[in-house]
C-alpha cells in the first residue's frame, strides 16, 4: 500500500515508492498528476507493467490509454500481424486443426 | 464510468486477422470501438506455438499488445471440466478441450466470447456464455456485432 502523499513510483527491481514502500515490479499505481502524462507516453517506466491503477480500478495499460485516447485505436488492418501467415499453405481449417491437433497429440507422457 | 463490453476472441478470429483477412480485420476494429478485446492464454498459446520465425514473434507481440490476454484460472479450468463433461455430445474429445477452457474462461471473465466455431458454440448453448457467432462464409463480419 502507498500512502496519499507518494509522489513518485519507479517501476523495476528494486523499485520503491517515495514513502518506501515497496512496489510491485508489474503493477503501476498513478497519481491524478501522472495520468495525462500516461496517456500521451511521456511518462516513462522501467520494466514491463501488466497492471494500472486508474480511477481506482485495476486495468491493463492498454485498454486505459486505448478508452481515453481514441486516436489510440489500432487498426487492425494496419499492423505488423495483418497477412503475416498470408503465405501458409495450409488451409484455414487445415491450420485450425493442426493448432486443436497439438492438444490431443501423445507426447509420451501419462 | 460504465464497464465496457468484453469481447474474447476465439483463436479462428487470430488465425483470420494473421491470415490477412479484411473481413477479421474489420471486426476486430468494430469491437475495439465498443470494448476491450481480449484473449485466452489458450489462445496465446496457440499462436505462439506456431510461429516459424522471430519476426512473426515480433509482430505478434505487436497484436496481443493490443488485445488484453486472459489468465487461465483455476475458476476456468473447474469450469471447463464441468462443461466438457455436461455437454459430452459437443466436447466430446481431447481436441475440444481448449474449446472448452475457452468458453469457460469467457463465461468466468464475463466476455462475450467471438467465434467462428458454430460446430461447437451454436449447436448446445452453454449455459451463461455468451457468444457472437460469426458466418465465416459471410461477407461481412461486422454485421451482427451487439
Amino acid at each position: 500500500m502507498r500512502s496519499a502523499d507518494t509522489t513518485r513510483i519507479r517501476i523495476g527491481n528494486n523499485s520503491i515508492a517515495s514513502n518506501g514502500d515497496m512496489v510491485d515490479e508489474r503493477s503501476l499505481t498513478l497519481l491524478k498528476i501522472e495520468r495525462r502524462q500516461f496517456l500521451d507516453g511521456s511518462l516513462l517506466v522501467r520494466g514491463r507493467v501488466d497492471r494500472i491503477q486508474f480511477d481506482d480500478a485495476w486495468e491493463y495499460p492498454f485498454s486505459v490509454r486505448r478508452r481515453f485516447l481514441r486516436e489510440m485505436r489500432p487498426d487492425f488492418g494496419n499492423i505488423d500481424a495483418f497477412g503475416i501467415w498470408r503465405d501458409r499453405e495450409e488451409s484455414d481449417e487445415d491450420l485450425l486443426t493442426k493448432l486443436g491437433a497439438q492438444w490431443g497429440a501423445s507426447g509420451g507422457f501419462d | 464510468m460504465a464497464a465496457s463490453t468484453n469481447y474474447l476472441l476465439d483463436t479462428g478470429i487470430i488465425i483470420r486477422e494473421l491470415r490477412g483477412d479484411a473481413r477479421a480485420a474489420a471486426l476486430l476494429n468494430r469491437l475495439a470501438a465498443r470494448g476491450v478485446l481480449s484473449a485466452s492464454a489458450i489462445t496465446v498459446f496457440e499462436i505462439y506455438q506456431n510461429c516459424r520465425s522471430p519476426a512473426e514473434e515480433v509482430a505478434i507481440n505487436e497484436l496481443f499488445d493490443r488485445i488484453t490476454p486472459r489468465e487461465l484460472t483455476f475458476e476456468s479450468a473447474r469450469l471447463a471440466g464441468s462443461i466438457m463433461r455436461s455437454h459430452g455430445s459437443v466436447f466430446s474429445s481431447e481436441r475440444t478441450a481448449p474449446d472448452a477452457l475457452i468458453a469457460a474462461s469467457a463465461i468466468v471473465d464475463g466476455a462475450i466470447l467471438v467465434t467462428l466455431n458454430v460446430r461447437q458454440f451454436a449447436r448446445a448453448p452453454v449455459p451463461g456464455l455468451l457468444t457472437l457467432v460469426i458466418e465465416q462464409d459471410s461477407a461481412d463480419w461486422t454485421a451482427p456485432a451487439p
